[in-house]
């Protein structure tokens, strides 16, 4: 935990965070206005959305809904996404990859190859086959989104656990008679744990955008229910008139984004194992 | 008595149809308490005999073709994995070359010892840390209470490797198999290191199977020597009487090719000439033909075998007296 907050970036991204986290965990408590109330005095008279103002922090949309509301609210659609997604997909990564590395053989091969084909697939048509099969909800847009985000994980614990099986302290426990079970949990996926918690934080990044780009095409989160993307959407063509309403969600999603991609870095600096070992 | 042999071990890589022979008819047996060194250059087959004897092997790629593997009686070629498992680490003792990556980083060192010893003893882990340390203290590790809490990389070299032999002793094995366990470390090392294995070897009254490519170790340390090339064992005998008179000309070749005190400086070093044949690339002929300067007509067709039975057995059509 020292190592992880020796950096002042890093613990500014945890911040971040964990203020998102917050915000979006309560979001009825800490959102001023209903994210789907429309305001009478909402829009100007000629019907444009108001600039931010001590109202409406950060301004009103094109239906003169509080622009500050959708976005706390929009947190929590797009962390539940990020969490449930990337969770999914790692989970699945995580398992085909270590059942192909350490299998191996024919069965090894069957699924590297099938994951090779899934990675061969652009991951946004994919994500838009999927979504047009099944009825975009918030659940089922996550799983869109870990169906195609599980091959990257998949590839590198993949190659992980090969290079593990084949490192010699490996040999060695078999030489001392441990059974193959006991080597994959014992010896081998210990090792993996830095990966998958680094994939973790990264993957939300890329999940929370890649969600941002589904609902900005109209196949992600339905409306009214905002998300970061879906806010984007729905006010792009005010962008000339009414700016605020497209870059204050779009900071949103990359500052979020940069404060997880931070986050991940300082996690697998803190978990380097011999890192770690020096400090216990 | 006989605890270990190995008559006409084969191995080859590769596929069932295609399969590159490797290791060709090796034959040796190593009594209790006895030291047997395998030597020969990098490449020769030494680790590949002695690992899929024991079946240490992962199969594929390596497979073993002919020939049959007994340790105190038991058939390691049939036997069956879990019986395997039961002897690895129990019976069957290994050390590795290289202590710098033989242990597992992610553990302290008393965390796997725990583990080695609790594979196959059903004792509780206090006991086991008892034992831990006991077995410390004998390969010579000092504050072995504080070494238990210390990760691989906070060793060194010689502590590791001390480490290791005490992993592969644990259970006190009867056999024991050193892969050139000295080669990674320095010359005072292996000589302690050395000095180590054979106090332990007397006391605990196992057989050690050495590898290495190393003759002064050898000469050191072994009751008897084979001396492999190119996956066939050319020439054993006891260690004195190798070293007294080889007779294979490869192994007087090696024997010539040792730097000596009194060798004079302006002289080039001594070196035999030509490369080792790369397997798949083995003709009917002896091996080391090519590369013999005693070689006849017979040697490039027929291949010698090893005489059985006699004290000091070669493999050559034309062996020096």
């Amino acid at each position: 935990m020292k190592a992880l907050f020796s950096r002042k970036t890093a613990l500014a991204a945890a911040f971040f965070v964990l203020s998102v986290l917050v915000l979006a965990a309560g979001a009825s408590w800490f959102a001023p206005y209903s994210p789907e109330e429309t305001f009478f005095d909402g829009l100007t008279l000629e019907g444009a959305p108001l600039p931010p103002s001590a109202k409406y922090w950060f301004g009103t949309d094109l239906l003169g809904r509080d622009l500050f509301s959708r976005v706390i609210w929009g947190a929590q659609t797009s962390l539940v996404i990020g969490v449930v997604a990337n969770g999914v997909a790692l989970l699945i990564g995580t398992l085909v990859g270590v059942t192909a590395g350490y299998v191996r053989g024919f069965a090894g091969n069957a699924l590297m190859r099938f994951t090779d084909l899934m990675m061969c697939f652009p991951a946004l048509l994919l994500a838009i086959v999927l979504a047009a099969v099944f009825t975009p909800s918030l659940w089922i847009v996550a799983l869109v989104i870990a169906m195609v985000n599980w091959v990257q994980i998949a590839r590198v614990i993949y190659t992980q656990t090969v290079s593990l099986t084949e490192r010699e302290f490996i040999e060695a426990t078999r030489s001392l008679g441990a059974s193959r079970v006991r080597i994959l949990f014992r010896h081998v996926v210990p090792h993996l744990v830095p990966t998958i918690v680094v994939w973790g934080t990264l993957g939300i990044a890329t999940t929370v955008l890649l969600e941002a780009t589904l609902s900005y095409l109209g196949i992600g989160v339905q409306p009214p229910t905002p998300s970061w993307g879906n806010i984007i959407f729905e006010n792009q063509s005010y962008f000339t008139t009414a700016p605020w309403l497209v870059f204050i969600p779009g900071a949103t999603i990359v500052a979020m984004a940069v404060a997880f991609n931070l986050l991940g870095d300082a996690l697998r600096e803190a978990l380097d194992p011999t890192l770690r070992a020096r400090q216990a | 008595m006989t605890l270990f042999a190995v008559d006409a071990l084969s191995v080859g890589f590769g596929s069932a149809r295609a399969s590159v022979p490797v290791v060709d008819a090796v034959s040796f047996s190593l009594a209790k308490g006895e030291t047997l060194g395998l030597v020969g250059e990098s490449g020769c087959g030494k680790t590949v005999t002695v690992m899929s004897a024991i079946r240490l092997l992962p199969s594929p790629p390596a497979q073993v073709t002919g020939g049959s593997v007994r340790f105190d009686g038991i058939d390691l070629i049939t036997a069956p994995k879990a019986q395997l498992r039961a002897l690895w680490g129990n019976r069957i003792g290994v050390v590795f070359q290289n202590p710098m990556t033989s242990l597992n980083p992610t553990f302290t060192i008393g965390f796997q010892l725990v583990e080695a010893l609790r594979l196959h003893r059903p004792v509780s882990e206090p006991q086991a840390r008892e034992q831990v340390m006991a077995m410390l203290d004998r390969v010579g590790i000092n504050s072995p209470q504080r070494r238990l809490q210390q990760y691989p990389h906070e060793l060194s070299g010689g502590l590791r490797q001390r480490v290791m032999i005490a992993m592969a002793l644990i259970c006190h094995p009867e056999l024991l198999i050193a892969d050139e366990p000295t080669t990674a470390l320095d010359v005072t090392l292996q000589a302690q290191i050395l000095d180590l294995l054979r106090s332990l070897r007397d006391e605990l009254g196992m057989g050690i199977l050495m590898i290495t490519h190393d003759l002064g170790v050898v000469a050191e340390f072994c009751d008897r020597v084979a001396v492999m090339y190119a996956g066939r064992i050319v020439e054993t005998a006891a260690v004195h009487e190798l070293f007294r008179a080889p007779r294979h000309p490869y192994t007087r070749g090696l024997m010539e090719s040792i730097p000596r005190m009194d060798t004079a400086r302006d002289r080039p070093l001594a070196t035999i000439e030509g490369m080792v044949p790369a397997p798949g690339r083995r003709g009917a002929g002896c091996a080391f033909a090519e590369r013999c300067t005693r070689a006849l007509e017979r040697c490039r067709a027929e291949a010698p075998s090893l005489a059985d039975d006699a004290a000091h057995a070669v493999a050559c059509w034309n062996p020096a007296s």
